[in-house]
């Protein structure tokens, strides 16, 4: 059960900006994508999600992505870009859209449905503002609603970009922590993150892309022996673990 | 479950809608007593007399083409908004309504009165307008303002084509400005029957999909995250407006800003689905039109004016305080 890149191969235009030769994320397993700015890494999670048009295979249990219809796309793979909109909609509504491909052809939320949504707004504390309108809830919230979609779109893959750069540090932990859960329950997440010391902390696995290719990939003990990290981000391991440079998760677990 | 406000705004515009219904058959500018009309309306009066010509002929045709027009532009206005992702989009701003105008004179000219000519003409106009837009704003770098401004350009070019076919061919139009603003007077039953049946039909297509048009609002990439084929939906949403709107050029010329000032005031009610976000804008859209066409009719009496005058002087400085929020908004 992977979710395998082989020669992929996407960018705007006619650029490319990444290219991958080959690499499987595997169900049950937190894999962060680390790297600068500018890198690849939402253009890899956009590739996979089918966002952008690609070369190469992208396929989860041999089936290419891409060929799934869409409802089945979206049964395989949930995807939470970095920019949320403030939508004109209650936080449940919103939350209840994750049910979306499971819907068939002009019919409500089962009861199953619904017990499924509030399940993920509690997993996520945003139950209490089920009926507020998103453009009224502050930025984090507003995150985590946007979160609580995704969990209700049980996906066997969770794609999240920078998931948490609007969330305190509290919700931070709180988010990793869930996606722990979700990790253990076979669902693979794989998301992108400026915060190291966060990913490290949470991730099983560790993917460092630079210039659109893979740099190094192993678990976060193995990236932290290693230069990847350097070359990945400039910054290497042993400052980031240093708290007087960097705030580091571990100290507070 | 509905919210509060949605359930007062229901329930106040169907009362209204009813009041401005039984006002508009049974209250206007002639010589027989409301009584009669009551009569006629009841199925009392001589089928052929004066009363129930008036009722029938004019009144019933009149009233039910503010309700269908007004229904089906304001709908037109929310379903451009949401697919474009752009709260100041709508059949008038966008220049579908110029097209759908400009390929009705060229129909008139080409064909001569035919319903059907004009008909499918003025869906033609729609949809070439609403391609031109596209294409030009695509080439131009397609964002919401690039969007806005070639929906303009396009709207120019075919009031230029409007104003051309009015000199060259004045017959064109029985009445030149009743056409450039929008009018309910002179309204046939016989031409009713087919905008009716095309309202009905893209009203209920786009409450169908209706869940689906709810996505636009997450923005694309979310929306496709979720499973639905984003393009695919954006292009059926589109057709619905540009039908609608086209189908209102045809019977009563180009009115302008109901798709703006209708679903624009009714986002501000808190609402629970989308399905009846799309119900209250097509009930305020129907109520917009009728009371604008009572007031049109009243205002001047014995002159009677252009309904389309009475909202383009409701719908301008809405739009002025809808682009200075905006631009306040983004300025903050």
């Amino acid at each position: 059960m992977a979710l395998k890149l082989k020669n992929v191969r996407a960018g705007y235009g006619s650029g490319t900006i990444i290219d991958i030769e080959g690499y499987a994320f595997e169900g049950g397993r937190i894999t962060s994508i680390i790297g600068k700015n500018g890198s690849g890494k939402s253009t890899l999670l956009k590739a996979i999600d089918v966002q952008l048009p690609y070369a190469g295979s992208v396929t989860v249990d041999g089936a290419e992505v891409s060929e799934m219809p869409h409802a089945q796309r979206a049964k395989m793979v949930a995807y939470l870009p970095q920019q949320l909109s403030p939508v004109a909609m209650s936080v449940r509504t919103l939350v209840s859209h994750g049910r979306f491909p499971y819907k068939s052809f002009g019919h409500n939320l089962t009861r199953e449905d619904d017990r499924i949504i509030d399940e993920a707004m509690k997993m996520v504390e945003v139950a209490g503002l089920g009926h507020r309108q998103v453009s009224s809830i502050s930025g984090g919230e507003m995150s985590r609603a946007y979160i609580a979609m995704v969990i209700a779109q049980k996906s066997r893959y969770i794609l999240l970009d920078e998931p948490a750069s609007n969330l305190d540090i509290e919700h931070q932990i709180k988010l990793m922590e869930i996606l722990k859960e979700l990790a253990l329950k076979g669902v693979g997440i794989i998301m992108t993150s400026h915060d190291i010391p966060l990913a490290l902390t949470y991730s099983h696995e560790v993917l460092l892309i630079g210039n659109g290719k893979i740099i190094d990939s192993g678990s976060p003990a193995e990236i932290s022996e290693r230069d990847g990290l350097k070359r990945a981000v400039g910054v290497g391991a042993a400052r980031i673990k240093n708290p007087e440079f960097l705030f580091d998760y571990s100290l507070i677990k | 479950m509905k919210t509060s406000g949605e359930k007062v705004c229901m329930i106040t515009g169907l009362l209204l809608l009813i009041a401005g219904s039984l006002f508009a058959m049974l209250f206007g500018n002639s010589s027989v007593g409301t009584k009669e009309l009551l009569d006629a309306l009841m199925g009392n009066g001589q089928s052929g007399s004066a009363t129930s010509i008036i009722m029938f002929d004019i009144r019933i045709p009149r009233l039910l083409a503010a309700i269908a027009c007004g229904a089906a532009l304001a709908l037109s206005g929310l379903l451009m908004q949401e697919a474009l992702g752009n709260p100041l989009a709508s059949p008038s701003i966008m220049g579908v309504n110029n097209g759908a105008g400009f390929f009705v004179l060229l129909s008139v000219v080409i064909f001569g009165h035919s319903l059907t000519a004009r008909t499918i003409m003025s869906f033609a106009g729609a949809v070439a307008s609403a391609g031109l837009v596209f294409v030009t704003s695509q080439m131009a770098g397609s964002s919401k303002n690039i969007l806005i401004l070639s929906g303009v350009a396009v709207s120019a070019l075919m009031s230029a084509g409007i104003n051309f076919c009015i000199t060259v061919w004045p017959d064109t139009v029985y009445d030149k400005t009743a056409f450039q603003i929008g009018s309910l007077q002179g309204i046939q039953a016989n031409s009713l029957v087919v905008t009716i049946a095309v309202v009905l039909i893209a009203a209920v297509f786009s409450l169908l999909i209706s869940s689906k048009i709810e996505l636009f609002a997450l923005g694309d990439e979310v929306a496709f995250g979720v499973g639905l084929p984003v393009k695919t939906y954006r292009l059926l949403t589109i057709l619905a407006a540009v039908v609608l709107a086209a189908t209102v050029v045809s019977v009563c010329g180009l009115i302008s800003f109901v798709g703006l000032i209708v679903p624009n005031a009714i986002k501000r009610i808190d609402s629970s689905s989308f399905k009846s976000r799309m119900l209250l804008t097509m009930i305020w859209g129907s109520n917009l039109l009728l009371f604008g066409d009572l007031l049109a009719k009243n205002i001047s009496y014995p002159y009677e004016l252009p309904v389309g005058m009475l909202i383009s002087l409701i719908g301008a400085p809405f739009f002025i305080i809808l682009l200075a929020r905006r631009h306040r908004g983004q300025r903050g």
